[in-house]
């Protein structure tokens, strides 16, 4: 150890940094971060629907004939509740743009609250800080606040940006309405934040933690979502996603609804203090099955020790993307009903716009197929991820050990994720044909699987950016590969609202793929794409093949 | 005699740092060799580069005259590794664990498997992340000795092991000596090296420094004399080759190289009540090969 790194090492403490808030910053220290990422990403997204809205509905009367069009639409109150009051491009916005943020928002901050409680417990490390001066009670509150410093910046970079976005020329609202709107966002990830991490507190393990937290979102989004779109508005009043639509947020703020947001944040927080402090580390409310029937019917090659040890993570994401695909292909007739009303809408939602003026259902479903296709990025960085993942805690070693080979074992993981991805995009295809049979869209099987092929060719692109990193720098391996789809999403919302230079544009994957089935597909642009993809997974290959494993 | 591991020049370098200088070792078929140091010294980066898990920066390492960098596959095929540190898959059991890494192996002695979970006591059923640190540790241990491999590398594989389990793997070790198996032996446990080991192997800062039988050792190592008296011990100090010289009280403790008569007939000047002369123990081998700088480290960090 060099005498800088001892001296670093026993650097006195602070006077006025006590030992007992040590958890709380050394957890706001790992979180922060990615708060502020998110709120830029946030922000990002908010600018780029403002200056759409300010640019396709520059009058009121364009205003409030688009809320006409869209009021009533099952489709549009099922994903983004009602739009109400749509004279003014703040309404709009709020409507376009909070229950995104919530649901993304929402997800990263479950996760995130999982992560640090149950993940931590989990990997043995919660021991290390339990055994300095304080208390299972009193590491969770520290817990809690190092999250809520994180969530602090969070707000106050959001709120800081939102109010730079009223002040653009059209958009016309004021700092203190881009601070409730920023609010609104941040109780309900606080909330969510919470349950999971009350959940860690219930749950033996990190994963089911997040599952059950995932419902109890999924319950609220339905809730909120048969509030909106049935008679029975009553249930808005029951479901914390229902009070944060009621607060209003940049039209006609309502701060009567945070208090009940505050309370049941207040709420899940004690209680998560309580059971921390109740149990002993490492058990859970709802204990799991320390003993199992021996099932090895997979673990005999590493190919399907591959397909095992992955096929939970697999199905659910198979899953997800199966119902999404179903939700939303069942809306495609009253959604495009509504396109047909206005010849405008489809600015709002972007990138099809300068893409496409076919048929209305198409344009629809190419929006759909887009948002899948994002989905099933995410799940190729993911899994390129967990490859790293397994390297870096040395699960992978026990294999390497052993008469196998690094490319056997890195090709097994690598097809069985383009099995995956390939059964994603015929899902896709295939699921929304069947969910639109009964509309009468006259939309052909195979055009939805061409359509569904197309859409994974942004997904191979993202493996294969993956698999290059992990195998020349695996460290950077899940920076690149969700910054990739930050960034390209980001470069493609902002796209739709303000002109960018081609070089920037070109930038971003998703400018490089046609939106189809709103367009047809652009094959030969397709096959670079894959050539590319493969190039780049082929040097991740060698790479790794050539270089020391690294542990975290 | 088949030479099982074969090193020549074998490095490795992190950055400015040398992790392991220009090692040339040969570990014997049927031999257990035991690799001492302190951490850092070099003991993991040369099994994990005798594994192929790193690349040595120079040099080569052979297993069975297979080269480990070309052709890893094949070098695994005759050898099972038991890592310091378990990490297992939490969400499979006992039993999956070990069925998954036989098969991966691709042989292992069934029988022996089922007497090994017994000699380990232990409970195949329960899910990895139920067990403690020493039970997943069984799980390596059992692993490997039942693959019956030409070689077994083992890097601390008794850490986290209770004293009942280390005497069972002592066991398990010396009957697959007894088979003609060889092991390469990484360790802290002094005792167990000494006990099980036919060669030992010093590192100190990525350096081999000692490499021989424990006889041949303490043949060129210092000899420890012990002695009391009546009133205060005769002076010593002037003596060639006594060194370590300790006074409490009326008793006189020190280390001697080379020929002993002249320290004899020093202590007999003094009347001795007691006399007592013992070869050293590999603790205080690996502490003469060590000592100087970690002991002064340790002066003046007391300091």
């Amino acid at each position: 150890m060099t005498e800088a790194a001892i001296t670093l090492a026993t650097k006195p403490m602070k006077r006025f940094r006590s030992p007992q808030t040590v958890i709380g910053r050394f957890v706001a220290k790992r979180t922060y971060r990615s708060a502020t990422l998110w709120a830029l990403v946030f922000a990002g997204f908010m600018a780029s629907k403002a200056i759409s809205f300010v640019n396709a509905y520059p009058t009121e009367a364009a205003r409030s004939k688009i809320a006409a069009s869209f009021s009533n639409n099952v489709g549009v109150e099922v994903i983004l509740g009602p739009i109400r009051h749509a004279t003014t491009v703040g309404s709009l916005v709020s409507w376009n743009t909070l229950m995104v943020m919530i649901i993304i928002g929402s997800v990263w901050a479950l996760l995130l609250a999982t992560k640090v409680f149950r993940g931590e417990e989990n990997a043995g490390r919660a021991e290390l800080l339990l055994s300095g001066q304080t208390t299972a009670r009193r590491a969770a509150v520290n817990i809690l606040a190092g999250l809520s410093a994180s969530l602090i910046v969070f707000y106050i970079v959001s709120a800081l940006t939102f109010s730079l976005v009223g002040k653009a020329h059209g958009v016309g609202f004021d700092t203190k309405a881009a601070a409730f709107f920023a609010l609104a966002v941040i109780c309900g990830i606080y909330l969510f934040m919470m349950v999971g991490a009350l959940a860690s507190q219930l749950m033996p393990t990190r994963s089911r933690a997040a599952s059950v937290s995932v419902a109890v979102f999924g319950i609220c989004f339905i809730l909120r979502a048969v509030g909106d779109i049935t008679s029975a508005h009553w249930i808005l009043d029951i479901t914390p996603l229902g009070w944060i639509e009621k607060m209003q947020p940049l039209y006609s703020s309502q701060p009567i609804w945070l208090w009940p947001l505050v309370a049941l944040i207040v709420i899940l927080s004690c209680l998560t203090v309580y059971y921390a402090g109740r149990r002993d580390l490492g058990a859970s409310m709802f204990a799991d099955k320390d003993t199992a029937k021996a099932h090895t019917k997979l673990l005999n090659s590493v190919y399907t020790i591959a397909i095992r040890l992955t096929r939970a993570i697999n199905l659910t994401w198979l899953l997800a993307i199966g119902v999404s695909t179903v939700i939303y292909g069942s809306l495609t007739h009253s959604f495009s009903q509504a396109l047909g009303q206005s010849n405008k809408l489809e600015k709002i939602i972007s990138k099809v716009d300068h893409q496409t003026h076919l048929a209305t259902v198409l344009a629809f479903l190419g929006i759909i197929f887009f948002l899948q296709m994002i989905i099933m990025m995410c799940y190729a960085a993911s899994s390129a991820n967990a490859i790293r993942r397994d390297e870096a805690e040395g699960y992978v070693d026990n294999l390497l050990v052993r008469p196998v080979s690094r490319i056997q074992w890195l090709m097994g993981r690598i097809s069985l994720i383009l099995i995956v991805i390939m059964l994603a995009g015929f899902l896709v295809g295939g699921g929304t044909w069947l969910a639109t049979i009964g509309q009468h869209s006259s939309l052909s099987f195979y055009t939805l699987i061409k359509a569904g092929a197309n859409a994974i060719i942004p997904v191979l692109f993202i493996l294969g950016a993956g698999i290059f990193t992990f195998g020349i720098h695996p460290r950077l391996t899940s920076l690149l590969a969700y910054g990739l789809i930050a960034w390209s999403f980001l470069i493609d919302m902002i796209s739709s609202g303000i002109h960018l230079n081609h070089w920037i544009l070109d930038t971003s994957i998703l400018n490089h793929v046609v939106f189809a089935p709103a367009a047809a597909p652009d094959w030969s642009t397709n096959l670079i794409i894959i050539g590319i993809a493969l190039v780049l997974g082929a040097i991740g290959v060698i790479g790794f093949n050539k270089r020391d494993l690294a542990s975290e | 005699m088949e030479i099982a591991v074969h090193t020549k020049g074998l490095s490795k370098h992190y950055g400015s740092l040398i992790a392991l200088a220009p090692l040339n070792l040969d570990v014997n078929q049927g031999e257990i060799l035991g690799y001492l140091g302190p951490n850092g010294a070099g003991k993991t980066t040369t099994i994990r580069v005798l594994l192929g898990l790193i690349k040595p920066t120079s040099g080569y390492a052979e297993i069975f005259g297979i080269n480990v960098q070309t052709d890893k596959v094949k070098a695994h095929q005759h050898l099972a590794y038991v890592p310091g540190e378990a990490t297992f898959w939490p969400s499979l059991t006992g039993a999956e664990t070990l069925h998954m890494l036989g098969k991966i192996h691709g042989k292992i002695d069934a029988q022996y498997q089922k007497k090994l979970i017994k000699l380990f006591k232990f409970d195949p059923s329960k899910k990895v992340r139920t067990y403690s640190k020493g039970n997943r540790q069984k799980i390596n241990i059992i692993a490997a000795f039942s693959t019956r491999a030409e070689l077994l590398i083992m890097d601390e594989p008794t850490s986290g092991l209770d004293p009942i389990m280390e005497l069972a793997f002592k066991e398990c070790a010396l009957e697959a000596k007894n088979n003609g198996q060889t092991i390469f032996l990484s360790s802290h446990v002094l005792e167990e090296v000494e006990a099980l080991c036919d060669r030992v192997a010093i590192l100190r800062v990525g350096k081999l420094v000692e490499l021989g039988t424990l006889a041949q050792m303490r043949h060129l190592s210092a000899v420890s004399v012990e002695a009391t008296f009546n009133a205060s011990p005769p002076h010593i100090g002037h003596l060639e080759g006594v060194s370590n010289i300790k006074v409490t009280g009326h008793q006189l403790n020190c280390q001697v190289r080379g020929p002993i008569e002249p320290l004899l007939k020093e202590i007999i000047t003094g009347h001795p009540k007691t006399l007592l002369s013992r070869e050293p123990s590999l603790e205080e081998l690996f502490l003469s090969l060590y000592g100087d700088e970690e002991i002064k480290n340790l002066a003046a960090d007391n300091d």
